[in-house]
């Protein structure tokens, strides 16, 4: 059976994103719906290690669940895709989250990003699909 | 659908893709620091602008969540919309010198008048959300946040 994951450009760096699609539907549905996409990144101001990319579309909330690093959620208030990708410490994310995917591929690559983000705001970011 | 309300949603909507990778006059007249506050100085018209903008998109939503479930009747959703919305036009249009923005409220504000049910509301009220979260994007992503704590904390050991 073909699997249908989330490939995220950000920046110079590619990461892989497995798709929840059986405890997140909906949302990985709308999604999947509407790549290709091409949006911006900013980061998290008080919650730690975390990229916070608008997309233009809404959809729900559901498989709400603590996030940890490399958990990819939806948060439907600013239609924001959050990626945590490393220590969330004391002051993370406020509560559950609505998770549908998980970062399978360079996390790692994520903290230069997140340096050359925090000193200048904006990363281009690209969402692609990957099937296999 | 009423032709106006269908209008001003369409229009919401288009200036929201129009925004999406391409940074709106509003936010760049403010980050240039052609908008100034007190002793003339460009910092806190941008700053205020974001944080006004931020919290503004977090009320829309909670609106648009009591609508949605039938927790506030269309005339108070109406009324209070219209009162955020002249309240906020006014003071962004003079403190912020932003211009689109408040010029799509006065769209928004006279499209609410002729809406009669909760599917019109919610058609302006929505993409309204999402346009004004574009801007507090942009107005997020030109805030030097690194160099203004950098000073912060500079300004701390003046203290001790």
């Amino acid at each position: 059976m073909e699997t249908r994951d989330l490939g995220i450009e950000i920046g110079e760096e590619k990461i892989k994103v497995k798709l929840l699609w059986e405890d997140a539907p909906n949302i990985c549905q709308i999604l999947w719906d509407n790549l290709p996409l091409e949006s911006s990144a900013t980061l998290a101001k008080i919650c730690n290690h975390e990229f916070m990319v608008q997309l233009p579309f809404n959809a729900p909330l559901e498989n709400i669940q603590p996030s940890i690093p490399g958990s990819v959620g939806w948060w439907p208030v600013r239609q924001n895709v959050n990626i945590w990708f490393g220590d969330l410490g004391p002051t993370g994310p406020l509560g559950p989250t609505a998770l549908f995917g998980q970062i399978v591929d360079n996390i790692e690559g994520l903290f230069s990003v997140a340096v050359k983000t925090w000193r200048k705001p904006g990363t281009r970011v690209k969402f692609y699909k990957i099937t296999e | 659908m009423n032709k106006d309300v269908k209008r001003v949603s369409e229009l919401l909507e288009k200036k929201f893709r129009e925004n999406w990778l391409k940074e709106p006059e509003d936010v760049k007249r403010l980050r240039i620091g052609q908008v100034q506050g007190t002793y003339r100085q460009i910092a806190s018209p941008i700053i205020y602008a974001e944080s006004e903008t931020r919290e503004m998109v977090d009320y829309l939503w909670l609106l648009i969540d009591l609508i949605k479930e039938d927790k506030c009747d269309i005339n108070s959703a109406k009324n209070t919309i219209t009162c955020f919305l002249e309240y906020k036009l006014n003071k962004w249009s003079a403190w912020y010198k932003i211009e689109e923005i408040t010029v799509l409220f006065k769209e928004v504000i006279l499209a609410m008048e002729k809406s009669t049910n909760k599917e019109e509301i919610l058609s302006l009220l929505i993409p309204l959300q999402m346009f004004i979260g574009k801007v507090n994007f942009w107005l997020d992503a030109s805030i030097p946040w690194l160099s203004l704590s950098a000073v912060f904390e500079i300004s701390l050991l003046d203290k001790q």
